[in-house]
């Protein structure tokens, strides 16, 4: 069985197109969440110092929220929350009214909160592991508490948990296929709908699966790439 | 006597102020959204909560529901901790074969989106296939728990070789001194030894694998997240608390497992 496969299909223009959009769909949306996930755990870290302690408990509510429940569940839930809580746009053209966030934007939102909330945790633990004495001697020298956070703290947490962050990022990417479900243009909603057509489900399953693992290999060798260009020879592993 | 974790403790008070204070924001969320009143809402709640933990209302035999998911899960580490093991040692194997082909099926694995192997284990497998006189049906089920022991038992190998090569070189010479063969020094000096450090990591790979086990839709299982779409199907202004409660089901038994992975980790944090 597994040797009758038929990829005559893939010279369809058609489903060139798709395949290929789908691709930069899932580039884009991967993207768009490391950025904002970053973004997001920068905040936290911030935040996690604060003087307010109804910020501290709020944060840690947020965070195993995110840890301890399934992303797919996350996923519909904001989906079906965002788009009957937030207000809806009349479009003049059809005169229909449609949600203010689209699927794209909704899975955007979700992936960034989901993989923020583990980049918290990851980059607190980096924050953490510069040694206390460094601070002290920027502060000697003069440098502010911004400063030193900038050009002493951050360097340095950020070879800490480069690995860490390196395996969040990859995970976020293997998570974008879940956007599927609340029908994003990404590459595995193409890949349905060309099954739908064409019924040849297991050929469509196995190269779209070739193509994740070379994407996501793409970005572990990126992340060991950046591993070793960062590396400070005798600080950390 | 060790102190008594009682709900009347400090600790206690406080998990169930929070519980409390997550029921009242979903029920606050659904009285000013929805258009029906609270109390015949949560009488159809309470009288669908069997179907959403079991996905059936007669009797007590599991059909799915959440308890499916978490079935699911047990036997899936079942099977990726004793195929993780194996190809953990593979990955340190002295043969270079043994060591590139072990090397290439891990990266795969992990690599690869969960999703996308359900879908391709579900439509790859036969959903019988005949042993000579007997036909044997492969369910929806088999096919998940197949699909997910692949990419966790990748996961798990890594944390196996990681666990391994972090005992102390001593051991490994000291056992071929006194005579050892390869297999009797993993057996007996590094795999026992290894255990303890690996058990922080397993059972953060178990919660993420609860966790993933709500992807297993695609395969076909009856499981939490279709009983909830099933019942909001019925009962559409129900959709956005039966989502909050599924997630409040995952959160009882996922974070009870995080908070106990932490203590462990400290507990044997001199080893490293």
């Amino acid at each position: 069985m597994i040797f009758n496969l038929d990829y005559t299909w893939l010279s369809d223009p058609t489903y060139q197109a798709m395949l290929g959009e789908g691709i930069f769909n899932t580039i884009k949306l991967s993207l768009i969440c490391i950025v904002c996930s970053l973004v997001i755990g920068w905040i936290g870290v911030w935040l996690q110092d604060s003087s307010w302690g109804w910020v501290r408990r709020g944060l840690q509510v947020y965070i195993q929220i995110f840890r301890n429940t399934p992303p797919l569940v996350q996923m519909f839930f904001l989906f079906f929350v965002l788009s009957e809580f937030l207000p809806k746009v009349n479009d003049p053209a059809t005169g229909g009214s449609s949600p203010l966030l689209g699927s794209f934007s909704s899975a955007a939102i979700m992936l960034s909160l989901f993989s923020g909330a583990f980049n918290i945790e990851i980059l607190r633990s980096g924050v953490n592991a510069v040694p206390r004495t460094m601070i002290e001697a920027g502060e000697s020298l003069g440098y502010s508490r911004m400063q030193c956070s900038i050009k002493i703290v951050f360097p340095l947490a950020l070879r800490v948990c480069l690995p860490a962050l390196n395996s969040n990022l990859i995970n976020l990417i293997k998570t974008t296929t879940l956007a599927s479900g609340i029908a994003t243009p990404e590459l595995l909603y193409f890949a349905g709908q060309i099954y739908a057509d064409n019924f040849k489900t297991l050929e469509v399953m196995l190269l779209i699966w070739v193509v994740y693992v070379l994407l996501v290999g793409l970005l572990v060798v990126l992340s060991g790439w950046l591993e070793r260009a960062l590396k400070i020879p005798g600080y950390g592993t | 006597m060790a102190h008594k974790q009682t709900i009347f403790t400090k600790n206690g008070l406080k998990i169930v102020g929070y519980v409390l204070t997550a029921a009242a924001v979903v029920l606050l969320i659904h009285v000013v959204h929805s258009t029906t009143l609270p109390v015949s809402d949560l009488k159809i709640l309470i009288q669908r909560f069997p179907y959403l933990l079991i996905r059936n209302q007669e009797g007590w035999t599991i059909q799915g529901g959440f308890f499916m998911n978490i079935l699911i899960s047990l036997a899936s580490m079942a099977i990726s901790t004793v195929l993780g093991m194996l190809l953990g040692i593979a990955r340190i194997a002295p043969q270079r074969l043994i060591r590139w082909s072990a090397w290439g099926l891990v990266q795969f694995f992990r690599n690869s989106p969960w999703l996308v192997v359900i879908y391709a284990i579900t439509y790859l497998l036969p959903y019988q296939v005949s042993l000579g006189f007997t036909l044997v049906k492969i369910s929806p089920v088999a096919k998940a728990i197949m699909a997910l022991s692949l990419v966790v038992s990748a996961n798990l190998a890594e944390i196996v070789r990681g666990a391994i090569q972090s005992i102390p070189a001593g051991q490994w010479e000291s056992a071929q001194a006194m005579g050892y063969s390869r297999w009797q020094i993993l057996r007996l000096v590094l795999i026992p030894q290894a255990l303890q450090r690996m058990i922080p990591p397993w059972m953060n790979w178990y919660a993420i694998l609860t966790m993933g086990t709500t992807l297993t839709y695609i395969a076909g299982v009856q499981e939490g997240l279709v009983c909830v779409r099933e019942i909001s199907e019925n009962e559409p202004q129900l959709a956005v608390p039966l989502y909050a409660i599924l997630m409040l089901l995952f959160f009882a038994y996922c974070y009870p497992i995080a908070r106990w992975t932490r203590k462990i980790e400290e507990k044997f944090s001199y080893l490293s």
